[in-house]
C-alpha cells in the first residue's frame, strides 16, 4: 500500500471507507461508524474542568452532517459514546437530547465501551449492545479480549472494526490528526472527541496495543483525516521508516528525532 | 550581657549570654523591634544569625507563657519557608537552644506522658508539616498542635482551609517568612500573601510578621509585600555585612571550553580547599559535570600523578585576585573512596538530598555539584569555595551562591565563576561591576494574578462557608500583590468558579456557589478539588527511579523516561545507571559502567536582568571604543580599570570584541545590527540587540509574526541574551529592507499576540494557570491526571476560550504571565521606541563571534503559524514525495484503487 493523494474518501478494507472527520462508512448497508465520541466529557472531567458541553454539541452536529452527506441509514457508536456513566443530570439530559435528534435522522445503535461502565450507560444512552454484525464485519469497542479474533489475521479470520485506541498521527508540537489503521481483517477507527491526544500510530506503543489483534506494521495502512479530506499515508511500516531513524538503518528521509524499535 | 538580649525572658537571655556572647548586627537591631511588636524585614547575608534573631523573641514569649501557666496546646508561631528541607533544618537548629534552655519537651518521657491530655503545658514542642509529613504525624498535630509549627505555603493553604485545623491556629502571634526574596516576586508569594490575610482573620491577637531575606532589592517593596497593604514594616538592613570575593577563570584558549575541560578545571579548584560547592544553571548540567569530575578524579587515582590532561590553559585567575591552583599530586589518592563528588538537585529524592547534605556537613563529601537547590539557606556546614559554572545570570543569584561560602560571621565568601565561553567572562565581569556599584535586580511583585486569587477564594469558602463578596474583596486587597485588585476581576473569577462564566452555555460543574452578594462553599465533594490541587507550583510530570532494593533515587522527566528501555544507561546523582525494569511505578535501575545518556528536565532558562544587559553593552562598547582609539593596550587597560579584569581573561575579552569589530559591528542600546547569512541553505538573519533574553524573545516573536503577516513565511526563532536569530524555510529569500523594517513599535501589541498565538508558550502557560485557577485539575478522585491528557485538555480549552472569550480571567492571566514574566513586553516596546532609525544590515563574510553565541544556544522555538490542516498536508506531501515512487518494503495486504469513493469499494479485492 503506497501513499495516495488526499481525497474525499478512501477505502480502508472490503466495503469500508474512511471519511473526513474520522468517520468510517460501511458502503453496502450505508452504516456510519463513529468511535469514541466521549460525549459529556467536560462534565465528567469537571471533576476536572468547569466548562459547558462544547464538544457534545459539536460532535453530534458533525455526526448529523456526515450522516446526511453520505446518506447513512444507520449510525453506530463504536463504544465510549459518553465519557462516563455518572454524568450530571443536566449533562445527561443534554446528551440524551442530542442523541434523540440523531435518532430522528437515522437508526442509532450504541455499542457500549469501557467508559459506559458496568451500567453500560443505559441511564443516558438507552439500550446498548456489546457488539453487532454489519456487512460481515463485527463492530465492537475493542477493549475486551473476548471480542478479539482467536486466530491470527489471515484468510478466514473474523473481520472486526474497533475504536478504543484513539489512533492519531502526531504532527509535531502537540498537534495531532485522527488516523485510521486498517488491515484486511481489522479496522481501527479514530476517536471523535477532540480532547484526547490519541495514541500515535507511528509509535511503538501503538504496535504493542495492536499485537493483541494479531496484526503488525506491515499489515496495517494509515489514513489520516481532517474535517474536509482524508490523507492515505501507505503502510505503517513504510511510514515509520520514512519518519524515524532506527538503530542500524541509517538516516530516515524525514528523520524525526525519536527512538523506535527497529523495523528489521 | 549584651543589651539587645535584655528584652528577652531571663532563661533565654541567659542562654544567649552563654552561647552567643554578643548579638550580631541583625539580632541587635531586630530584637528591640520585636518588643515593640512591629512587623520586621531582616535582610542580612547567610550566616549572620538572622534566623535566631527572628526566633529568640518567640522562644522568650513561650517561656513567659509557661511561667504564667498559660501555655496551651496551640500553635503560637508559624514559620513558612519556600523549601521543605529548610523547615526540617530550621527545626533541627531550633531544638538545640530550646533543649539547652530546658524548655523543650522530650517525646515519650514520663513527664511528657503525664502532661498529655492536660490543658496547660510546661514544655515547648516544635513540629514540621509539609507534603512529606506522614498522615499519622499530621493526625497527632491536629490533637496536639506544636507551639512552633514549621511549614510551606502549600501546607499553610491546607491548614487555613480546614475547619478542624483553623481552630488550632487562633493563638498564632508571630509568623516568620523565611527567604522572602524567593517568594515576593512570584505566584507562590502572591498566594502566601493572601493566606497570611486569611490567617490574620483567624487569629485573636494581631499577627506579627517577620521576614528573613538574603540580599534583595528594593527593600521597601519587599517590606510592603511582607506586611500587607497600608501596614508599617520596619527594615533591618545588614546587607553589607559579609565580605565577598569573586574571581573569574576561563579554562580555554579558543572560543569556549568543552564540558570535560570545565570539569577538569573545576576539579582542580577543589583540590586546595576542604569543601567546594559547584553551582550549575540546569539539573542536567549538574549531572553531567559531576560525572565528568568523577571521571577526572578516577583517572587521577588510577594514573597517580597525571596532572590534569592536555589542553589546560596554564593559568588561573584574573585581576580579582589570582587563586593558586596546585598541580594535582599524590595528595588526592589518600582520600580515595568510591564516590567523591556529590550531586544535589530538585529531581533527586529527598533522602538522597538529605544524605548529601549530611555528608557535606560531616566532611565525608568534599565536593557537591548542585543546581539552584542549594542556593537557599539549607544548612550544609562550612563551605570553603563556591564555583559558579558559566555564571549565575544575575547579581542577586551570584551573591546568594557565593554567599554560601564561608558560612560563618566574619569569613570572606570566595567564589569563582568558571567561564565556559567568552560571553561568560563578559557577563561575570559586568556582574561583578554591578555588585560593586550596588546595582541589584529589583524584585517585581506580580500584579494581582487572577488564577491564584481564584484558588484562594475556593479555599476561603471550603467546605461550606459563606462570605460576602465585598468582604472577600477587602480581604484580598489587604495582601500587597492584590492592593489594586478590581472588583470586576474578582467577580469574573467568581463567575467561572460558580459555573456561569464560560461561553454562552451554562456550565455543569461548580467549585463554589454565588448569589451575587456572597460566595459559598458547596460541601466536601466540591472542595476536594481544592484540597487535592492546592498550590501554584507548576506540576512537573516525573517518573520515579528506584534502585534494585526499591529505595528511591530520583525522578526523570516524563518524556525522557518514556524514551528509556530496559538496558539503557543514563546518569542520575552523578552515577551511571542501567535500566533493569520499566514498570507502572517507574524505573528500576542498577549501577553500571558504560557511556550514559544525560537526562533532560524541562526548565525555563532565566534571562539576565536589564541592568546587567546594559552593563554588558557598556563593556562591549567601551572595549570597542578603546580598540578604535588606542588599540589593544588601551582596551586591556580599560577592562583592568573598569572591570578589574586581567591576564588571559582580559585578553580573551579584547580579542573577542576585536574579532567582532573586524567582521561585523557592535550594537548599542539604540542601534541594533542585523547580520544576514546562509546557514544550511536557509537565509538566516541574526539580530544583535544586547537587550537581554526576555526582551529578545519578545522581539523575535514580533519579528516572526510580521514576517508571516507581510510575506506568509513561517520562520524558526532562536534567542539568547545578546540577540535573536530568524531562520527562513529553504528557498525563501527576503530583501535587506524587509529585515531592517521588522523592528518598529507600531502595532507592537497585536503583532506580539499574533506571534504568541501561533507558538506553544501561551498554551503551555495556560495549562499551569488553569491548574492553579482550578479550571483543569491536576488530581481528581485521589489520582493524578495523565500529563499528556492534562496538556491536551488545557490546550483545547485555551483554544476555545481564545475564540469565545478573550476577557476570560484565566486567559488574561495567561497573557499577563507570558508577556510580563516570561517575556518582557513593556521592555521590548520601550526598546523599539528608543531605537534611532532602522538597524544596519550587514553581510559578514563569515559568522561573527557574537552570532556564533546565538547559533549555539539551542533554546529556541519555532513559530509555526499554520494550522493542523496545512501541517498534515505538508507532512503528507513529504511522505508522498519520499514513498510515492520508492518501493514499499512491506507486503501489501490490499490492492486498492484510489479514484474516489464511488468506484473504490468495487475495485477492492482481496489478494
Amino acid at each position: 500500500m503506497k501513499p495516495a493523494p488526499a481525497c474525499d474518501a478512501h477505502p480502508l478494507a472490503d466495503g469500508v471507507l474512511a471519511l473526513p472527520g474520522g468517520f468510517a462508512l460501511l458502503t453496502h448497508s450505508r452504516v456510519l461508524i463513529c468511535a469514541d465520541a466521549h460525549l459529556g466529557y467536560e462534565d465528567v472531567m469537571g471533576g476536572g474542568a468547569a466548562l459547558p458541553l462544547w464538544s457534545t454539541t459539536e460532535i453530534v452536529a458533525s455526526i448529523a452532517l456526515a450522516a446526511r452527506r453520505h446518506d447513512a441509514r444507520e449510525i453506530v457508536f463504536l463504544g465510549d459514546a459518553i465519557h462516563g456513566a455518572g454524568l450530571s443530570e443536566g449533562a445527561g439530559r443534554a446528551v440524551g437530547a442530542a442523541l434523540d435528534a440523531l435518532r430522528a435522522q437515522a437508526r442509532v445503535t450504541i455499542v457500549a465501551g469501557n467508559h459506559e461502565g458496568r451500567t453500560r450507560g443505559v441511564a443516558v444512552l438507552g439500550a446498548t449492545v456489546e457488539s453487532c454484525e454489519r456487512d460481515g464485519w463485527t463492530l465492537a469497542h475493542g477493549d475486551r479480549p473476548e471480542s478479539r479474533p482467536s486466530t491470527i489475521a489471515g484468510y478466514g479470520a473474523e473481520r472486526t472494526i474497533i475504536g478504543h485506541l484513539h489512533p492519531s498521527l502526531h504532527l509535531g508540537g502537540e498537534i495531532t490528526a485522527p488516523a485510521f489503521l486498517a488491515s484486511r481483517a481489522l479496522v481501527v477507527v479514530p476517536a471523535l472527541t477532540p480532547y484526547s491526544p490519541g495514541l500515535d500510530v507511528t509509535g511503538d506503543a501503538c504496535l504493542d496495543a495492536l499485537a493483541a489483534w494479531g496484526v503488525g506494521r506491515r499489515d496495517l495502512h494509515v489514513v489520516a483525516a481532517t474535517a474536509e479530506r482524508v490523507f492515505p499515508f501507505g503502510t505503517l511500516s513504510a511510514l515509520r521508516g520514512a519518519l524515524y531513524l532506527h538503530p542500524g538503518d541509517g538516516a530516515a528521509p524525514l528523520g524525526r528525532r525519536r527512538r523506535l524499535r527497529s523495523d528489521r | 550581657m549584651d543589651g539587645a538580649f535584655s528584652t528577652l525572658h531571663p532563661d533565654v537571655a541567659a542562654w544567649c549570654d552563654a552561647h552567643l556572647g554578643t548579638a550580631t548586627p541583625p539580632q541587635a537591631q531586630a530584637l528591640p523591634l520585636a518588643s515593640q511588636a512591629r512587623h520586621t524585614l531582616i535582610c542580612s547575608p547567610t550566616g549572620t544569625g538572622k534566623t535566631l534573631a527572628a526566633f529568640l523573641p518567640v522562644i522568650s514569649r513561650l517561656a513567659e507563657l509557661r511561667d504564667a501557666d498559660e501555655l496551651l496546646a496551640r500553635t503560637y508561631c508559624l514559620y513558612v519557608s519556600p523549601l521543605r528541607a529548610l523547615g526540617y533544618d530550621v527545626e533541627h537548629n531550633l531544638r538545640r537552644p530550646l533543649r539547652e534552655m530546658g524548655i523543650l519537651e522530650r517525646p515519650n518521657t514520663e513527664r511528657a506522658k503525664k502532661r498529655r491530655g492536660r490543658v496547660r503545658e510546661t514544655f515547648v514542642r516544635t513540629g514540621v508539616r509539609t507534603g512529606d509529613t506522614p498522615v499519622e504525624e499530621r493526625r497527632l498535630m491536629m490533637t496536639r498542635p506544636p507551639h512552633v509549627l514549621l511549614t510551606t505555603p502549600e501546607s499553610l493553604a491546607l491548614m487555613v482551609a480546614m475547619e478542624s485545623y483553623r481552630k488550632k491556629l487562633t493563638h498564632v502571634e508571630t509568623v516568620i517568612v523565611d527567604e522572602v526574596h524567593a517568594l515576593a516576586g512570584n505566584k507562590r508569594g502572591a498566594h502566601l500573601a493572601l493566606l497570611l490575610e486569611s490567617l490574620a482573620q483567624i487569629t485573636r491577637a494581631p499577627l506579627r510578621r517577620v521576614g528573613l531575606s538574603a540580599t534583595v532589592a528594593p527593600l521597601d517593596r519587599v517590606a510592603a509585600y511582607l506586611a500587607g497593604t497600608d501596614r508599617d514594616c520596619a527594615v533591618v538592613d545588614c546587607r553589607g555585612l559579609r565580605e565577598m570575593r569573586l574571581d573569574i577563570v576561563a579554562p580555554f584558549a579558543g572560543a569556549m571550553a568543552p564540558l570535560p575541560q570545565c570539569a577538569r578545571t573545576a576539579f582542580k579548584l577543589t583540590q586546595d580547599v576542604r569543601t567546594t560547592l559547584v553551582f550549575t544553571n540546569v539539573r542536567s548540567q549538574a549531572e553531567r559535570i559531576a560525572h565528568e569530575m568523577e571521571e577526572v578524579s578516577l583517572t587521577l587515582r588510577q594514573g597517580q600523578g597525571d596532572t590534569g590532561g592536555a589542553g589546560d590553559a596554564g593559568h588561573m585567575g584574573d585581576g580579582g585576585g589570582a587563586i593558586a591552583v596546585p598541580e594535582i599530586g599524590p595528595r588526592t589518592e589518600t582520600a580515595a573512596r568510591d564516590r567523591r563528588i556529590g550531586v544535589h538537585h530538585s529531581a533527586l529524592e529527598r533522602n538522597v538530598r538529605h544524605r548529601t547534605e549530611a555528608e557535606l556537613r560531616s566532611g565525608k563529601l568534599r565536593t557537591v555539584v548542585c543546581s539552584s537547590s542549594l542556593e537557599l539557606g539549607v544548612d550544609i556546614g562550612y563551605i570553603d569555595r563556591v564555583i559558579v559554572l558559566g555564571g549565575a545570570r544575575g547579581m542577586t543569584p551570584t551573591l546568594q551562591r557565593v554567599g554560601r561560602a564561608g558560612h560563618r560571621p566574619g569569613a570572606v565568601a570566595t567564589g569563582v565563576v568558571l567561564a565556559q565561553d567568552r560571553d561568560d567572562i563578559i557577563e561575570a565581569a559586568a556582574t561583578r561591576r554591578c555588585i560593586r556599584d550596588g546595582i541589584l535586580e529589583e524584585i517585581v511583585v506580580p500584579d494581582a494574578p487572577l488564577d491564584v486569587v481564584a484558588q484562594w477564594l475556593v479555599g476561603l469558602c471550603a467546605p461550606d462557608k459563606r462570605i460576602a463578596i465585598d468582604d472577600a474583596l477587602a480581604l484580598a486587597r489587604r495582601a500587597y500583590p492584590y492592593r489594586a485588585l478590581l472588583e470586576a476581576d474578582l467577580r469574573a473569577c467568581i463567575a467561572y468558579l460558580s459555573g456561569g462564566g464560560v461561553g454562552p452555555e451554562e456550565a455543569h460543574v461548580r467549585r463554589i456557589g454565588t448569589d451575587g452578594e456572597a460566595v459559598y462553599g458547596l460541601g466536601r465533594e466540591s472542595s476536594s478539588a481544592y484540597f487535592e490541587n492546592v498550590g501554584t507550583i507548576p506540576d512537573e510530570r516525573t517518573i520515579p527511579v528506584a534502585g534494585s532494593g526499591g529505595h528511591g533515587i530520583g525522578r526523570l522527566d516524563e518524556s525522557f523516561a518514556a524514551s528509556m528501555n530496559v538496558g539503557d544507561v543514563f546518569l542520575l546523582e552523578g552515577r551511571t545507571l542501567r535500566v533493569k525494569e520499566v514498570g507502572p511505578r517507574g524505573l528500576r535501575v542498577e549501577p553500571h559502567a558504560g557511556r550514559p545518556t544525560v537526562p533532560q528536565w524541562s526548565s525555563h532558562l532565566k534571562g539576565i536582568p536589564h541592568a546587567l544587559a546594559s552593563e554588558i553593552g557598556v563593556m562591549r562598547n567601551g572595549v570597542a571604543d578603546a580598540l578604535r582609539n588606542g588599540g589593544a593596550q588601551a582596551a586591556l587597560a580599560y577592562v583592568r580599570r573598569r572591570y578589574a579584569l586581567d591576564g588571559v581573561e582580559a585578553a580573551h575579552v579584547v580579542r573577542y570584541i576585536a574579532q567582532q569589530l573586524a567582521l561585523g559591528g557592535i550594537p548599542d542600546e539604540t542601534h541594533p545590527i542585523v547580520e544576514l547569512y546562509r546557514m544550511d541553505e536557509r537565509q538566516t538573519a541574526v539580530f544583535h540587540t544586547g537587550a537581554g533574553r526576555r526582551v529578545n524573545e519578545t522581539l523575535a516573536r514580533v519579528a516572526g509574526a510580521r514576517l508571516y503577516q507581510s510575506l506568509r513565511i513561517n520562520s524558526t526563532l532562536t534567542t539568547d541574551d545578546n540577540g535573536f536569530l530568524v531562520a527562513l524555510p529553504r528557498r525563501k529569500i527576503v530583501q535587506d529592507a524587509v529585515w531592517a523594517s521588522l523592528l518598529h513599535p507600531d502595532g507592537f501589541d497585536d503583532d506580539l499576540l499574533a506571534g504568541l498565538r501561533s507558538g506553544w508558550l501561551l498554551r503551555q502557560q495556560f495549562r499551569y494557570v488553569a491548574n492553579t485557577g482550578l479550571l483543569v485539575l491536576r488530581r481528581a478522585g485521589g489520582q493524578s491526571i495523565r500529563g499528556g491528557a492534562l496538556r491536551w485538555n488545557a490546550s483545547k480549552i485555551f483554544d476555545r476560550l481564545w475564540e469565545a472569550d478573550r476577557d476570560f480571567p484565566l486567559v488574561r492571566e495567561t497573557v499577563r504571565v507570558v508577556t510580563r514574566e516570561l517575556l518582557d513586553a513593556p521592555g521590548a516596546r520601550a526598546y523599539l521606541e528608543r531605537l534611532d532609525g532602522e538597524p544596519r544590515v550587514l553581510h559578514p563574510a563569515a559568522a561573527t563571534p557574537f552570532t556564533f553565541g546565538i547559533v549555539t544556544s539551542s533554546f529556541g522555538d519555532s513559530v509555526v503559524m499554520d494550522d493542523r490542516a496545512s501541517m498534515i498536508e505538508a507532512l503528507h506531501e513529504r511522505v508522498l514525495a519520499v514513498l510515492g515512487e520508492s518501493r514499499d518494503d512491506g507486503t501489501e495486504p490490499l490492492a486498492l484503487a484510489v479514484n474516489g469513493p464511488a468506484q473504490a469499494p468495487r475495485q477492492l479485492r482481496l489478494l
